[in-house]
């Protein structure tokens, strides 16, 4: 029993081997796919070369996900097993996948258990791949030792004597410094540096790779390398770490305190004393003294003292800032325990490949991950860094084509000439290649930061399936890197910038279209129009544009450049601030290319001192100290001694004096500021002083909360029969021709609910999801609400109709989206546009140690990769601290204004247009009005469908909601019979977690509304939204009084620093909209839509499957749109 | 080739033992031997060599020291013979006393300037000929399981002069003790599987040095091939430490630095067939912590009083349990 998809999989045959999964199983039936999957099943279980376990893996992946799922044939609805689910979430995917496979055997396959079975191969392929990495770091030649060393006299090495020497004026230690630059990926080809690519595809991963030295324009006097790492000797037992750029300082005296990533922000540090071998990572968890090691490596009763800096070079600058720190600590501490041949001075080439792996390893005990090009900058000049296939010594030998780590190549630089395998053949011109992209290209930082894990996946992902189009844009980016390494070597900046440019224009953009953004294209349209040709070209650093980015331009016109550029991005993201997660206001850099890579110096005597900042985070703490070391005190001696730094110590003492004595904050200015605008946000949003603080004693005292806002646990819930609900099937042409002239007679108006910011979007940034430009549709990125006013335009031009849109906001979003719907002119929407601002406002709380526990605890959460999940472990207990320190309950302060509130829930959406006027003012406008569409604005597939109005007209019930066939991602309520009656059930209150599982539909929340029924229920009338205002704001409380309240955490960013950023979890109340369906006296219905309607887009990590499965194109169907 | 020349070097001042080292030299503390006999350490040593078909030795020493050694050695024998007159092991003893002064030579290290240095100070003893090298504070127990039961240097000898080239011991040694050692890297030649061509040897080397460099295939993991302190060299190493000495010198002027032997043995390894073999037995550093302990209950419990020595072993070990 052949299958062609395991023959594409096991053929040695490229051209067999790279055929696309479309092409393999175009035209296949449901039975047909099925027994696919049954084969490659069976084939994954059992063949032992990771790429083809992989690659089966993620063929049955994308076979459930775009094949099986959207089969026509198959049942919409089915159940997914709940033992199942929580295999998933605990990171089982074996036991899942064997659980919905059974599941299928038994019930028959069906859309639901596909979208279930999709998603568990999706993540078991990425944990094998992750495995994978994880066992080669571990396996690398100079990694393996760290894993065996047991006891304390165990410990192989030993601190190089030099460091031991004290100076004999002074009295210190010398002071070891690494000087390490940045590392610039002159290509980006095409994200060919992730692991497992150049693991698969080792002569498709290739990347030229640029050491530079670097500085903030218009603030630093001159680029140098902007990463500085400190090591000496002290005379305590422990190790002292200090982080000048993060503000944090630390004695770490035991392991289990040096094996916590989350509770500072030394992370990055202690990763590196744990990588570089001086802790190994064997000794975690062994109840080894850390003072016994540092006895066994120093001396008894010695330490060490390791501080980094980088030269406050932001966050998310697309220069691998941070895995070149790691690989700063890892080289200097190598060099300290003598596992570099050299104290001071250059990195020989081998170890600095050690330093690689052990960066790598670093990373992943740290939780956080980059690409294997990341840690170049330690390598001198320009380099060209390839996968390289594996070899019978390598670890990899008979698990993978490629290697782990790539093969280093220096082209241009310090070693350049014995470079052994120089690909591009002669060395490069160092000194012309350096003067000629000092004089023409300009490097920016344009202030977004976005995490770039989603892209990663999506890129592996294509790679694996071989879509078409993303292998041949692959393929066509390795060509254009070839164009771009003879560039580099005949040092012709304006070929590269023609290079960069077309890669960014074709390739990139085709394998991955969400890596551009309306901010980058603005840019580059501007510095096309205003430069002309003397842009020479784009070029995009890193996973996504927005942050780190280069432009090329003729020579004489960089200075114009630098300036215009600084312009426009300052402009470009005020503009855009709040549609675009912006962590910072742009800069551009200056840099030089450094052509020796990673540099140390041995300092001794008077010339040993640390950065003054270091200072300011230790003085205090000296203060604070009962017993302060001799040695300390004569550091400290020699820091206010030195005779040149008057400045410094200045600025040190003024810093000493705030941390030391820091002002209470009413009395500094920002800080009070904040407290104002705080007040004016509740003074303008009806803010209720009197029913906060009732709520909030509530919660303190834990009468409402997590685990209350559940329903008892004996409530019977039962699953919807589809025979109760209508379904789009049932249109008739009759609805659909009596729904056409309802349109025409104006009777039907839009309202997307876009109160909420959707913080999900892009990850708690405060960007107002409605207006994200997050898709190109029509040659242009557009919005979430131009989106739905394209819907609107039209079917109101398909019916020659008006029909009024509204849009709902709150404090948090008003603005934005009043701003940006002036400055479109509603995006060119003909039609009327309403905006019912919101009514009422909440303040949130900090959360009780009580709801995280639960939260964290009680609820399923999906676990994390091993390292990851103890470093979320670890900032876990860090936020139940918090949280006791701060007081359980407390009013939520310690962040911008805005972030401290939250709309009450989307309850009061609707109501807010009977108490703003907004309906009433659209019914004086639109007489004839009798229907609303209200849907969320995630679902950008709801319409005003004539057919379905004609349905929902002929029901004629007060409210009519949509649901949809429940699969995987639908978390968070559906359709249930509770005892007895038909209602919608929130997620929050389902009394036990299974009983989600149990439902065959989910809720859309798109809602058509009857407005005299409504109003009804509400008890009012049209004429007393114009004239009783006070009966109206009666009618919603009492309303409001019959739902429920519900407790929930919403995860907020507090930034600070350059460009970081820390999440907290804060408690907030909210009403939902769809409890009104749990009322007994009021008429609701429910109609099955399909997925293309009913589909939310909650996550920025959903948006490839998206346009993959054809929703994008269908999207883009029922839009028209106005520019 | 039949190589009768041996150079024990003991010029080192013996920290360690301080202060015992202070008045005796390091290498005429005692110790009792597998016959029973309580012998100076250098006797010891020398006996691993003449047991092993050396006739002549040289131990290079610090300036002075030939005067003690000789005064030393007549005097022990003096005393012996008075104070046991008839009795036969001291008879015995001071016999071979005499013959060891008889047989022994000795080279001057003017100054500790490395082991490569101390080596290479017995070039005009050794003259063009191979010889055996062994460290005066190291002493070396035979597990032969041949009918021979050779000494640990005698399975040096025999395979240097069955190959015709230089030779060192070798043991399997785990990672985190490599850093005290020489340690080579090399590839199994032939049937034997004990014996290796040497292609690298980096001297005290880190694990994350000796995971990139020292890799010997057939080894568990986590092992390498560290020096045993037995070598059988040619004389080509005093033409390559002598080659290394002068561009020393040449680089630090009158400023002398140590010189290493195993940079030497570097160069030979890339020069001449150069093998290690893995001795059946064990070494036993005097230099260490407890060194003399252990060295004194290895060779106690490989002799005539093996069970004597492992009564009282286990008499103390069941006393702590007690305890």
């Amino acid at each position: 029993m052949g299958s062609t998809l395991i023959d594409t999989i096991i053929a040695s045959n490229s051209d067999l081997r790279d055929r696309s999964i479309e092409s393999l199983v175009a035209g296949m039936s449901l039975p047909d796919l099925l027994s696919e999957c049954a084969k490659l099943e069976a084939f994954r279980r059992t063949t032992g070369s990771l790429y083809e376990q992989v690659r089966a893996t993620m063929f049955l992946h994308a076979l459930y996900r775009y094949h099986v799922q959207e089969s026509p044939g198959i049942p919409a609805t089915g159940s997914i097993p709940f033992d199942g689910f929580q295999d998933l979430m605990e990171r089982r995917f074996e036991p899942a996948v064997a659980r919905f496979l059974a599941a299928q055997r038994k019930d028959g396959a069906s859309s639901t258990l596909a979208s279930a079975l999709a998603q568990a191969y999706g993540q078991l392929t990425y944990q094998t791949l992750a495995d994978q990495v994880r066992r080669s770091v571990r396996s690398c030649a100079g990694n393996r030792w760290m894993f065996r060393v047991g006891s304390a006299q165990e410990h192989p090495i030993r601190l190089h004597p030099g460091l031991l020497e004290r100076d004999p004026t002074t009295g210190l230690f010398p002071l070891l410094v690494e000087r390490t630059p940045v590392r610039l990926d002159l290509s980006h080809s095409a994200w060919s540096d992730i692991f497992f690519l150049g693991m698969d595809y080792p002569e498709g991963a290739r990347v030229l790779n640029i050491s530079v030295n670097l500085g903030v324009h218009g603030r630093d006097a001159q680029p140098r390398p902007p990463i500085e790492t400190y090591l000496r000797v002290i005379t305590e037992p422990l190790l002292r770490m200090t982080s000048v750029d993060l503000g944090d300082a630390k004695d770490i005296t035991s392991l289990d305190e040096l094996f916590n990533f989350g509770n500072d922000y030394l992370g990055l540090v202690k990763a590196g004393v744990i990588a570089s071998g001086l802790i190994p990572p064997s000794y975690e968890g062994t109840g080894t003294q850390l003072a016994d090691i540092l006895g066994q490596v120093i001396r008894p009763g010695f330490g060490l003292e390791v501080v980094s800096k980088v030269n406050d070079i932001p966050k998310g600058s697309r220069l691998a800032v941070s895995t070149n720190l790691l690989a700063s600590l890892i080289g200097l501490l190598m060099r300290a325990t003598g596992q570099a041949q050299n104290l001071v001075g250059p990195l020989n080439h081998d170890e600095a490949r050690v330093v690689v792996a052990r960066a790598i390893l670093g990373e992943w005990l740290g939780g956080s991950g980059g690409g294997w090009q990341d840690s170049g900058g330690i390598f001198p000049g320009v380099k060209i860094i390839g996968g390289k296939t594996a070899g019978p010594t390598d670890p990899e030998w008979e698990v993978s084509r490629g290697r782990l780590l790539p093969e280093h190549t220096i082209v241009a630089g310090a070693g350049a000439e014995t470079g052994s395998t120089d690909e591009g053949g002669a060395a490069v011109p160092q000194d012309r290649l350096s003067a000629a992209l000092a004089a023409s290209l300009v490097l920016v930082h344009g202030g977004m930061a976005q995490n770039v894990g989603p892209i990663l996946n999506m890129v592996t992902e294509k790679y694996l399936l071989r879509r078409s189009s993303a292998w041949e844009a692959r393929q066509e980016a390795l060509r254009i890197f070839e164009e771009l390494v003879s560039a580099v070597h005949d040092a012709d900046i304006r070929r590269i910038g023609r290079a960069t440019m077309a890669n960014w224009r074709s390739p990139l953009k085709t394998i991955i279209p969400w890596v551009s953004n309306a901010f980058t294209e603005r840019l580059i349209a501007d510095a096309e129009r205003e430069f002309g040709d003397d842009f020479w070209g784009f070029l995009m650093l890193g996973g996504m544009s927005g942050g780190g980015m280069g432009f090329f331009v003729a020579p004489e016109r960089r200075a114009e450049f630098v300036t215009r550029i600084h312009e426009v991005m300052a402009r470009a993201k005020t503009e855009l601030e709040d549609a675009l997660p912006f962590a910072m206001n742009p800069v551009v850099y200056d840099f030089t290319i450094n052509p020796r890579g990673t540099w140390a110096e041995l300092y001794h005597g008077r010339e040993a001192s640390l950065p003054g900042r270091y200072y300011t985070l230790q003085m205090p703490r000296l203060v604070a100290a009962t017993n302060v070391d001799e040695l300390r005190k004569r550091d400290l001696h020699q820091f206010v001694a030195r005779p040149d730094d008057l400045a410094e110590q200045l600025q040190v003492f003024r810093a000493t004096i705030h941390n030391l004595f820091p002002l209470s904050r009413a009395t500094t200015d920002s800080s009070s500021d904040r407290e104002r605008q705080a007040e004016l946000i509740k003074q303008e949003n009806g803010f209720d002083p009197v029913q906060h603080a009732q709520l909030r004693e509530d919660y303190q005292r834990g009468r409402i909360d997590l685990s209350r806002n559940r329903l008892p646990i004996d409530t019977e819930i039962r699953d919807a029969d589809p025979r109760d609900l209508l379904s789009t099937e049932g249109i008739s042409p009759k609805f659909r021709a009596a729904g056409e002239d309802a349109i025409k007679r104006g009777e039907v108006a839009v309202v997307t609910l876009a109160a909420g910011v959707g913080s999900r979007w892009t990850s708690g940034a405060g960007v107002v999801k409605a207006i994200n430009p997050f898709v190109i549709l029509n040659d242009r990125h557009r919005s979430f609400l131009e989106i739905h006013l394209a819907k609107t335009s039209r079917v109101a031009r398909q019916f020659q109709a008006e029909v009024p849109h509204v849009v709902t906001t709150s404090f948090l979003t008003h603005k934005a989206i009043a701003r940006h719907l002036n400055g479109t002119q509603n995006y060119g929407h003909q039609g009327s546009v309403y905006l019912s601002p919101g009514q009422s406002i909440g303040q949130r709380l900090v959360p009780t140690v009580r709801s995280l526990v639960f939260l964290w605890e009680e609820l399923s959460h999906e676990r994390l990769d091993e390292n990851k999940e103890k470093v979320r472990e670890a900032g876990r207990r860090a936020i139940l601290d918090w949280a006791r320190s701060v007081g359980e309950g407390s009013d939520y302060t310690d962040n911008l204004p805005l972030q401290r509130f939250n709309p009450p829930g989307h309850f009061y959406e609707l109501p807010n247009m009977l108490r703003n006027g907004v309906l009433a003012s659209m019914l004086r406008n639109h007489p004839n009005l009798q229907w609303l569409m209200v849907h969320n604005v995630d679902t950008l597939g709801a319409d005003v469908d004539a057919g379905l109005l004609g349905m929902v007209r002929e029901q004629a019930r007060p409210l009519s909601f949509e649901v949809v066939a429940r699969r995987l991602e639908d978390r968070g309520g559906g359709l249930a019979r509770v005892n007895g009656r038909l209602r919608l059930l929130e997620g929050l209150a389902m009394p036990r977690e299974e009983a989600e599982f149990r439902l065959s539909y989910y809720n859309t929340l798109t809602t058509w509304v009857q407005i005299d029924g409504l109003l009804k229920t509400f008890g009012l009338t049209r004429t007393d939204l114009e004239n009783k205002p006070e009966a109206v704001s009666e009618a919603v409380r009492a309303m409001a009084a019959r739902v429920p309240t519900y407790v929930t955490i919403k995860d907020v960013k507090r930034r600070w620093g350059h460009g970081q950023e820390d999440i907290f979890p804060v408690a907030q109340f909210e009403k939902l909209w769809g409890d009104l369906t749990a009322l007994p006296d009021l008429d609701c219905g429910y109609i099955v839509v399909d997925r293309l309607r009913g589909q939310q887009l909650k996550d920025a990590a959903q948006l490839d499957g998206w346009a993959t499965d054809g929703s994008r194109d269908a999207i883009n169907s029922l839009c028209k749109f106005s520019r | 080739m039949g190589i009768t020349k041996a150079v024990i070097t003991a010029a080192g001042r013996g920290l360690r033992q301080y202060p015992a080292s202070d008045t005796v030299q390091k290498a005429m503390l005692p110790l009792v031997d597998r016959d029973g006999l309580t012998k100076p350490v250098l006797q010891i040593i020398a006996e691993e060599a003449f047991e092993s078909g050396i006739e002549e030795i040289c131990v290079v020493s610090a300036p002075g020291d030939e005067e003690i050694y000789r005064r030393h050695f007549r005097s022990y024998a003096e005393m012996l013979r008075s104070a046991f007159v008839g009795i036969s092991w001291a008879e015995e003893q001071a016999k071979r006393l005499v013959d060891l002064e008889a047989r022994i030579q000795f080279a001057v290290q003017p100054e500790a300037e490395g082991y490569g240095h101390a080596v290479w100070c017995a070039r005009p003893f050794v003259g063009n000929q191979p010889f055996l090298l062994l460290l005066g504070d190291h002493i070396y127990v035979s597990r032969d399981s041949s009918d021979q039961h050779r000494r640990c240097a005698r399975q040096v000898l025999d395979l240097a002069e069955s190959r015709g080239c230089s030779v060192s011991a070798v043991q399997a040694t785990r990672e985190h003790l490599i850093h005290q050692y020489g340690t080579v890297a090399g590839k199994k030649i032939g049937h034997d599987p004990n014996i290796y061509q040497i292609e690298k040897i980096i001297e005290k080397p880190t694990p994350t040095a000796a995971e990139l460099q020292l890799h010997v295939p057939g080894l568990r993991a986590g092992y390498y091939l560290c020096f045993f302190g037995i070598h059988v060299l040619t004389p080509r190493v005093f033409e390559i430490l002598e080659e290394q000495l002068q561009a020393q010198r040449r680089e630090t002027g009158p400023e002398r630095t140590p010189l290493a032997l195993t940079s030497a043995l570097d160069t030979l390894a890339r020069e001449e067939s150069y093998l290690a073999v893995e001795t059946q037995g064990t070494r036993h550093n005097l230099g260490v912590k407890f060194g003399f302990v252990d060295a004194q209950i290895a060779l106690a419990l490989a002799g005539a009083d093996r069970d004597r020595m492992l009564a009282g072993l286990l008499e103390s070990v069941v006393r702590l349990e007690q305890r």
